[in-house]
């Protein structure tokens, strides 16, 4: 059996009267990589926040290396690379005094991993960080992550500002890491394309409620999108065991559901409207269209 | 370990500092200057009538000169760390955040001792050159509570801006602002001597007050 490396139970966490989400549970296992996906606002800050003793939880408890995470020794903490939602750093040093700074606090680190990436980006060594562009510092940022060499990886937000290019350097950077050194990542994003390629498992935490907790791949492989027109007759639909979600457009129904496409003909055959198989026609879609259809739009 | 976080502090407040030394130089040669200036227009007598009988302080433009560099001390020390929540990166570090608090504020101490050691050796080389050593002693003796003062502005400053409640903040730099002020209120020569030991006790306090509003900060407190 794998060893759990992040360990979440029954967390609930409110805002005041604010209710964020309610008995949280997942685990993350060692060498896997883990999305914690949802829309803005839905509460994966704030599970950081918690993760990494920021902020204690109304109730529920998270452990990480089997400590609780309100009370991590330094010792674990050096084995966590923690990357803070906006890129945070000392914005006051320079590209070598970071990298100076940092390394006398972690006892594995290799200064090969940082100053490579910043030899890529033709970063001058005494280019101060304040003076960077949001993605050259996401750069440096990442630099020093991999430098540490942690067994356990936090990144949120890690695309939060960055355009596609900075993106992907970030993700094939990122992704060639962890898979040499079986790091184990939990990553949050509200960019879901980049991450198709890149992660094993993940959440995706809607509005108070966790809305899915899989693999990501049998995800993709098993939620559907089911797009048909009905001319004369109208449909009344709403979320149940077979509609995960669903849109309506004048006469244009679009239906994404874990069901396959006879279930969901039979299904609407109940509801008292004649279609057929022929009528549907089944989607392909990506992990972003996937994660639409399942929080919505709005 | 310890020398990342000192060359980390020495980055933030090396400009802040230096301009601290050279403002007080600066103080130290206008104290100087004036002292020549008044030994000629109005002789040696009046001086000393001045400040032995009407107790005339000719070093007060020093008086809220420590107060004033450990103002911008703690404002250049822990307002970068304090702003966009950039602690979380000192308190992800693997040590214990009673431990680097304590050791931040040592090293501003530090920092502020070693401009107080300036300044104390500056006046007595000017003040030996037109005073007798008796003078000289309580004049310096006098300032002890101003340094004092430049202590206790530092402390209270830093620890509201670790502070994360705004109300919190606020209230923590109106005391700061009233217990400092109490040690530059002498008017006459050695007034406090004999509550040296009790006006030390505040500072002792303050030294360890930041670990509250750091413990508060670090397990999340708004």
């Amino acid at each position: 059996m794998s060893e759990k490396i992040i360990e979440c139970n029954n967390l609930t966490h409110k805002y005041g009267d604010y209710l964020v989400y309610e008995d949280l549970n997942f685990t993350v296992e060692r060498g896997r990589i883990f999305g914690l996906l949802g829309k803005n606002g839905m509460g994966k800050t704030t599970t950081i926040n918690i993760m990494m003793g920021f902020l204690r939880p109304t109730s529920g408890s998270i452990n990480i290396f089997g400590e609780e995470s309100h009370n991590l020794s330094p010792q674990t903490r050096t084995r966590i690379g923690l990357l803070h939602e906006g890129h945070l750093t000392y914005d006051f040093m320079t590209v070598e005094k970071a990298e100076k700074f940092f390394s006398r606090f972690y006892p594995k680190w290799e200064k090969k991993f940082y100053y490579d990436l910043m030899d890529k980006m033709g970063m001058n060594y005494d280019h101060k960080i304040s003076n960077m562009s949001c993605g050259q510092r996401s750069q440096v940022v990442l630099g020093l992550i991999m430098a540490q060499d942690p067994e356990l990886m936090i990144l949120d937000d890690y695309s939060m500002g960055l355009d596609a290019g900075y993106r992907r350097l970030f993700i094939d950077y990122l992704k060639h890491f962890v898979l040499q050194r079986n790091t184990t990542v939990l990553i949050t994003s509200h960019i879901i394309q980049d991450l198709e390629k890149l992660i094993d498992d993940a959440i995706i935490m809607g509005y108070q409620e966790i809305l899915l907790q899989m693999n990501i791949q049998k995800f993709i492989k098993s939620f559907h999108q089911y797009r048909f027109n009905l001319q004369e007759t109208s449909l009344e639909l709403h979320k149940d065991d077979h509609i995960a979600n669903f849109e309506t457009l004048d006469n244009e129904y679009c239906i994404y559901s874990f069901k396959d496409e006879e279930e969901i003909v039979n299904y609407i055959n109940q509801k008292g409207v004649d279609i057929n198989k022929e009528d549907i026609s089944e989607v392909s879609m990506t992990l972003e269209d996937a994660f639409i259809g399942l929080t919505g739009k709005y | 370990m310890y020398r990342s976080l000192f060359d980390k502090e020495w980055l933030k407040v090396r400009w802040v500092f230096l301009a601290y030394i050279i403002l007080t130089i600066s103080v130290l040669v206008y104290i100087a200057s004036d002292l020549r200036h008044t030994f000629e227009m109005k002789g040696a007598i009046k001086n000393w009538l001045a400040i032995t009988i009407h107790h005339e302080m000719y070093f007060s433009s020093l008086r809220y000169l420590p107060m004033l560099g450990g103002f911008a001390l703690a404002i250049f020390q822990f307002v970068p760390e304090s702003f966009d929540n950039r602690f979380r990166l000192s308190f992800h570090l693997p040590i214990n955040e009673i431990k680097l608090l304590l050791y931040m504020v040592i090293l501003g101490l530090g920092a502020i001792i070693i401009v107080d050691l300036i300044t104390i050796g500056g006046f007595i080389a000017v003040s030996s050159s037109f005073f007798p050593a008796e003078i000289v002693s309580a004049s310096y003796q006098t300032m002890i509570p101003w340094f004092m003062a430049g202590l206790v502005t530092y402390l209270g400053i830093a620890t509201a801006v670790v502070e994360p409640n705004w109300y919190l903040r606020i209230v923590l730099g109106l005391i700061t602002y009233f217990t400092a002020s109490l040690y530059t209120q002498g008017t006459i020569y050695m007034q406090y001597n004999h509550v040296l030991a009790t006006y030390a006790i505040p500072i002792l306090l303050l030294t360890i007050t930041i670990i509250f509003p750091g413990h508060r900060l670090r397990k999340g407190a708004k």
